[in-house]
C-alpha cells in the first residue's frame, strides 16, 4: 500500500535565516530596541550596556576574540562607543536647554511682550530642531555602539585553557577499549527493542530505555534536592528578548526553535521560541528584571524536563544530537565572583560524586575558548565516551556566565533595598542529558542493558 | 476498503500538489547509519470503510449520526462522489472523496444517543469537602509565593506563562511517579515519545492542525522543516498523538492485544478562552501529562474503556478529591470519540466542578487513518485495532484541585497522604513570601547599580 517511490531522503530541514532577517541582520535586535523601531514595539527592558570596561583593556578584549575564533571591528566599534557616549551627553544638554527656555517661554508668555516671546520662540524651536536631528544621529550611532557591545562575548576565565586543548580536571574509571569494532547505541538499541529511532527528529525509547530516562532524572533531582538544591517546573517557551538575552542568535535555526508567528502580533522581533523547561533561557526568563536581597543567596535551582535544541552537529548522531532531549538542569545565582567561583566548585564536586555512583567511566574537562559559548567564560564538559565512534561525547556540563547574562537581562541582587544593588553572577549547568547518557552507556555495555540499580530504585 | 489500500503516491501526478491532502510523508533514518536500513516513516492513506459509507440502507444512520454530533459531514456527497467513479476514475473525484469520507465523524455508542445535549452523570466519588472558612482559589492561595509565578511573564516566555517551584514542583514530581509507578504496575508499557511532531500524525489522530481555530502550534516553517520540504510540523497537544504515530503501521497479533501504554509528555495548546473561570492555571497553554493509551481488539475497547476509567476514579480518589464521572452527549465527543467520560473534580472554591481528565475509546476512526491492523487465529483478513486513551494525571489541574481541597485556614495545603512517600514523607506545603521580586521600573536598578 505504500509509495514505492518511497525512499531516503536527504535530512536537511534547518534554514538559517529567512530573506527578511537576513537583510535586517546584525542591524535589529529583540533585546536593545533602537529609538527608530520603539514606536513598534513594546520594550520590555533595556539592556544593560557599559562598554567603557571591556575597553579599559583591549589587549584582552582582542586576545579574547581571537582565542573564540569571533571577527569584531573593535577600533570601529570603541570609536561607535566614544561618538555614542557624547552624543548621549550633547542630547542630555539640549533636553535642559530645552525646558529651560521652555520655561522661560512660558513666563515670558504672561508678560505680553510681543517681540521677547517671538525671540525666545524662535530659540525654542532651534533648540528642537537641533535635539530632532541629534536623536536620529543618536539612533543610528547607538545601533553601532550598543548593538555591537551586545555581540561581544563574555571575557574568560583565568582557568579556561588557552593552548586550544582541553584540560582533564577529573577521570573516574578506565576509558573502554575500542581495539575492536563497537556497534553504535542504536544497532544495540535496536537489537535490545529498546528504541524507535527515525531521525534526531523523531524516536521513542521503549520500556527500559524509558524508565531509565525517568529514573535517571529523578535520582538525579532527589539528590541535589538533598543538598538543598529547589526544585523549579519551569516553562517551554521563551520570549526572542531572553533567547538573546542568554547570547543565543533568536533568529538562527539552528540553535532555537522559533514558533509560527501569531498573526496578532505586530512586533516582528518578539517570537515565540520553543527552549524547554530544562534550558538556560527558561531559568532566564523567570528571573528576568528581578531583585533578590543577597541574604537569600545563592539561590541554587534545579529542573528536570524537556530541552529542545534543532542542533546541527553534523558529526554527531543518534541518541548524541537528538532535537528533544531529558534533561536535568541546574541553575545558581550568586551575589558575586567570588562566591559564584565557590558555588562552581562545589557544585561541579556534587556532580561528580553523582556520576561516581552511576559507575561509569567519565571525565571531566575545561573547555578552551573556541568551545565556549558567548555567554560563557568557564565551562566544565562532563563526557563519557562513544565506544563506537571512538572520541568522548559531551553528557553534562557546568559553566561560570559572570555577570554576563543578568546585565543583559537585569537580574539582580540587593544589599540595601533601594539604594545599593548589582548583577548576580550566575552558573548554569546541564547535570545530565538523558539520551546522551543513554547512547554512551548503551556503547559501554554492548552486551545487553541494565538499568542501575540506584536509577532503579529511584523509581520503585 | 480494498482499492483505497491499493492506491499510490505516483499515481497522483500533477494534482499532488494542488490537493492538500494526503500526502505522504517521509522521514529518513539518519545518513550515517545502516543506508541499507528499510526502516521509513510512512504516513499511510487514509483506509476509510467507503463501502459502509455509500450502503443506502446506513444513509439515515449516518445522517442522524452527523446530525447528533456536530452537524459535520455530508453523506450524500459520498455516495454521488463513488457513483461518478464507478463510471469512469478521475484522481481528483477520487481525492475529493477521501476528503469528504474523512470528514464523517465516528459512530456513536447508543447509551449517549438518548442524552440530548447534557452530559450523564454517572456517580459521584468521595465527599463534598466542608470549610470553617471562605476556602480560596488557587490563585489567591499561591500568588506572589515561593511556590508559585504567573504575574509578570507574558513578555519573558508568552501569554500564561507559568512557573511551579519548590513545593509545588515537588507536588508534580511526586503524582507524575505516583501515577507512572501505579500504571507500570499494571503492566502498562512505558514510552518516552516526542513532543514534535509531523502535522500529518496529528492530524490522522483527528485533530486539525490548520485553520483558524486550531489548537495546534507550528513550528516556523521557514525555518524548521520536516524531512526534505514535505510537510510542517507540529507541537504535539497529547502523547495521544505521538503513541499513535508509535503504533502507525502496526499489525499485532490478537493473542497480543490489548496492549497498554504510558507515557510522560508535555503537551502544548494554544487555545484560549478569554471566560473568567478559565483564568490562571485552569487553561494553560502546556502543561505535564501523564496519557494511558490502549490498541485492542474490535471486542475488548469497550471493556478497555471502562478499565481505563476505573483506573482514573481509583488515582484520583486516591487523592482524596470529590469527584464526578460524566458521560459524555453525542456533540461533545469530537469527530475521533465513539464515547467519552469525563472526570470532574470540586473546585471548593467555585463551588463546582472542573474537569480533570477524560478517557475515550475511538474505536477504528485513528487505526484506520494510522494503519494499525490486527491478525487473527480464525481468518486471513486483517482488522482495525480499537485505540483507547485517558488522561492519568494532568498536573495544573490536579494541583489546582489538591491545592483548593486540601487548603486550611493559614493557607497552608495538606498533601494527600499516597503522595508523602515522594515528597520526603512531608504532610503540609506552606507558602512562603517570595524572596526573588519583578520590577516593573527597571530603570530605577540600573541607575542604583550605575551609582554603586
Amino acid at each position: 500500500m505504500f509509495s514505492q517511490s518511497a525512499r531516503l531522503l536527504p535530512v536537511a530541514r534547518s534554514v538559517q535565516y529567512t530573506a527578511a532577517e537576513k537583510c535586517r541582520r546584525g542591524c535589529t535586535s529583540s533585546l536593545y530596541i533602537t529609538g527608530d523601531l520603539a514606536s513598534e514595539s513594546c520594550i520590555v527592558l533595556s539592556p544593560y550596556v557599559n562598554l567603557n570596561r571591556r575597553f579599559e583593556d583591549t589587549e584582552k578584549l582582542i586576545k579574547n576574540l581571537q582565542s573564540r575564533g569571533l571577527t569584531v571591528d573593535l577600533p570601529q566599534l570603541k570609536s561607535s562607543w566614544q561618538q555614542y557616549e557624547n552624543l548621549k551627553k550633547f542630547k542630555l544638554q539640549l533636553d535642559s536647554d530645552k525646558s529651560a527656555n521652555l520655561v522661560k517661554f512660558n513666563a515670558a508668555k504672561s508678560s505680553q511682550k510681543p517681540k521677547v516671546l517671538n525671540d525666545l520662540k524662535a530659540e525654542l524651536d532651534k533648540v528642537k530642531e537641533k535635539l530632532n536631528s541629534v536623536k536620529k544621529e543618536l539612533w543610528d550611532v547607538e545601533k553601532k555602539a550598543i548593538l555591537g557591545g551586545l555581540a561581544l562575548p563574555n571575557d574568560i576565565h583565568p582557568e579556561t585553557p588557552l593552548n586550544d586543548c582541553e584540560k582533564i580536571v577529573h577521570e573516574f574509571g578506565v576509558k573502554p577499549d575500542t581495539s575492536s569494532h563497537s556497534p553504535s547505541h542504536i544497532e544495540i538499541a535496536n537489537k535490545l527493542g529498546l528504541i524507535e529511532y527515525y531521525d534526531s527528529s523523531y524516536y521513542f525509547l521503549k520500556d527500559e530505555a524509558a524508565q531509565f530516562e525517568i529514573g535517571l532524572s529523578y535520582l538525579i533531582q532527589d539528590k541535589l534536592k538533598e543538598i538543598g538544591f529547589i526544585t523549579m517546573s519551569n516553562y517551554d517557551f521563551g520570549k526572542s528578548l531572553v533567547v538573546e538575552g542568554v547570547g543565543l542568535d533568536p533568529r538562527d535555526a539552528s540553535s532555537v526553535f522559533t514558533l509560527e508567528k501569531d498573526s496578532d502580533s505586530k512586533d516582528a522581533t518578539a517570537r515565540l521560541h520553543l527552549v524547554g523547561g530544562a534550558s538556560l533561557a527558561s531559568f532566564c526568563a523567570f528571573h528576568t528584571k528581578t531583585v533578590t536581597n543577597v541574604k537569600n543567596l545563592p539561590l541554587r535551582y534545579v529542573a528536570m524536563g524537556r530541552h529542545y535544541n534543532p542542533n546541527g552537529d553534523e558529526e554527531l548522531h543518534g541518541l548524541f544530537s537528538t532535537w528533544q532531549s531529558s534533561a536535568v538542569e541546574t541553575f545558581v545565582a550568586a551575589a558575586d565572583k567570588e562566591m559564584a567561583m565557590e558555588e562552581f566548585k562545589s557544585c561541579l564536586k556534587e556532580i561528580i560524586d553523582l556520576y561516581e555512583t552511576l559507575g561509569y567511566h567519565f571525565r571531566v574537562v575545561y573547555l578552551p575558548p573556541i568551545n565556549l559559548k558567548p555567554w560563557e567564560s568557564l565551562r566544565a564538559s562532563i563526557q563519557m565516551f562513544s565506544k563506537n565512534m571512538a572520541k568522548y561525547i559531551e553528557v553534562g556540563s557546568l559553566s561560570l556566565c559572570d555577570d554576563y547574562i543578568s546585565q543583559r537581562l537585569l537580574i539582580c541582587c540587593e544589599t540595601v533595598p533601594g539604594k545599593s544593588a548589582q548583577f548576580a553572577h550566575l552558573i548554569s549547568g546541564t547535570v545530565v542529558s538523558v539520551p546522551r547518557i543513554l547512547g554512551c552507556i548503551l556503547e559501554y555495555d554492548s552486551g545487553g542493558f541494565k538499568l542501575p540499580s540506584e536509577v532503579l530504585a529511584a523509581i520503585a | 476498503m480494498s482499492i483505497w489500500v491499493k492506491s499510490r503516491l505516483s499515481s497522483f501526478g500533477i494534482y499532488a500538489s494542488c490537493m492538500k491532502l494526503p500526502q505522504r510523508y517521509i522521514l529518513s533514518k539518519a545518513k550515517s547509519l545502516q543506508e541499507d536500513d528499510e526502516k521509513i516513516l510512512k504516513i499511510p492513506e487514509p483506509q476509510l470503510d467507503i463501502a459502509r459509507y455509500c450502503d443506502p440502507s446506513k444513509t439515515e444512520h449516518f445522517n442522524k449520526n452527523i446530525k447528533i454530533r456536530k452537524g459535520i459531514g455530508n453523506i450524500q456527497r459520498i455516495i454521488e462522489l463513488n457513483n461518478e467513479l464507478k463510471v469512469k476514475t478521475n484522481e481528483t473525484l477520487r481525492r475529493e472523496l477521501v476528503q469528504e469520507a474523512l470528514k464523517i465523524p465516528n459512530d456513536t455508542h447508543p447509551e449517549p444517543q438518548s442524552y440530548g445535549n447534557d452530559a450523564k452523570v454517572i456517580k459521584h466519588i468521595g465527599t463534598l469537602p466542608e470549610f470553617g472558612f471562605d476556602p480560596k482559589p488557587f490563585d489567591k492561595l499561591m500568588e506572589g509565593t515561593n511556590q508559585y509565578r504567573m504575574k509578570e511573564l507574558a513578555p519573558l516566555a508568552g501569554h500564561k506563562a507559568y512557573y511551579l517551584c519548590r513545593e509545588l514542583a515537588d507536588l508534580e514530581h511526586a503524582l507524575i511517579r505516583y501515577v507512572v509507578q501505579r500504571l507500570v504496575k499494571n503492566g502498562f508499557s512505558l514510552i518516552s515519545v516526542p513532543d514534535i511532531l509531523h502535522h500529518q500524525i496529528i492530524e490522522c489522530c483527528g485533530i486539525p492542525t490548520s485553520g483558524q481555530r486550531s489548537i495546534v502550534y507550528r513550528l516556523d516553517g521557514d525555518k524548521h522543516l520536516a524531512s526534505a520540504a514535505e510537510g510542517e510540523l507540529c507541537l504535539s497537544g497529547t502523547a495521544e498523538m505521538a503513541l499513535g504515530g508509535f503504533l502507525m503501521n502496526q499489525i499485532f497479533a490478537d493473542e497480543n492485544l490489548p496492549k497498554r501504554y504510558v507515557a510522560v509528555s508535555r503537551c502544548y495548546r494554544a487555545e484560549t478562552a478569554p471566560i473568567a473561570s478559565e483564568r490562571g492555571l485552569y487553561r494553560v497553554h502546556q502543561f505535564t501529562k501523564v496519557e494511558m493509551f490502549g490498541a485492542s481488539t474490535s471486542h475488548q475497547s469497550e471493556d478497555l474503556l471502562e478499565e481505563f476509567r476505573s483506573i482514573q476514579e481509583e488515582i484520583f480518589s486516591s487523592l482524596n478529591l470529590y469527584l464526578q464521572v460524566l458521560d459524555m452527549p453525542p456533540h461533545e465527543l469530537g469527530a475521533p470519540a465513539h464515547r467519552k467520560y469525563d472526570i470532574e473534580a470540586w473546585l471548593p472554591s467555585r463551588r463546582e466542578f472542573g474537569e480533570v481528565s477524560s478517557c475515550s475509546n475511538c474505536t477504528d476512526y485513528q487505526s484506520r487513518r494510522l494503519n494499525i491492523q490486527y491478525t487473527t487465529k480464525n481468518s486471513s483478513l486483517k482488522e482495525f485495532v480499537h485505540t483507547v486513551n485517558g488522561t492519568a494525571c494532568a498536573i495544573p489541574r490536579l494541583i489546582m484541585a489538591i491545592c483548593e481541597t486540601h487548603q486550611q485556614e493559614d493557607g497552608c495545603i495538606r498533601i494527600p497522604p499516597v503522595l508523602r512517600p515522594y515528597m520526603s514523607q512531608k504532610d503540609i506545603i506552606k507558602p512562603t513570601k517570595n524572596v526573588t521580586k519583578f520590577v516593573k521600573r527597571s530603570k530605577i536598578l540600573t541607575d542604583i547599580i550605575d551609582k554603586d
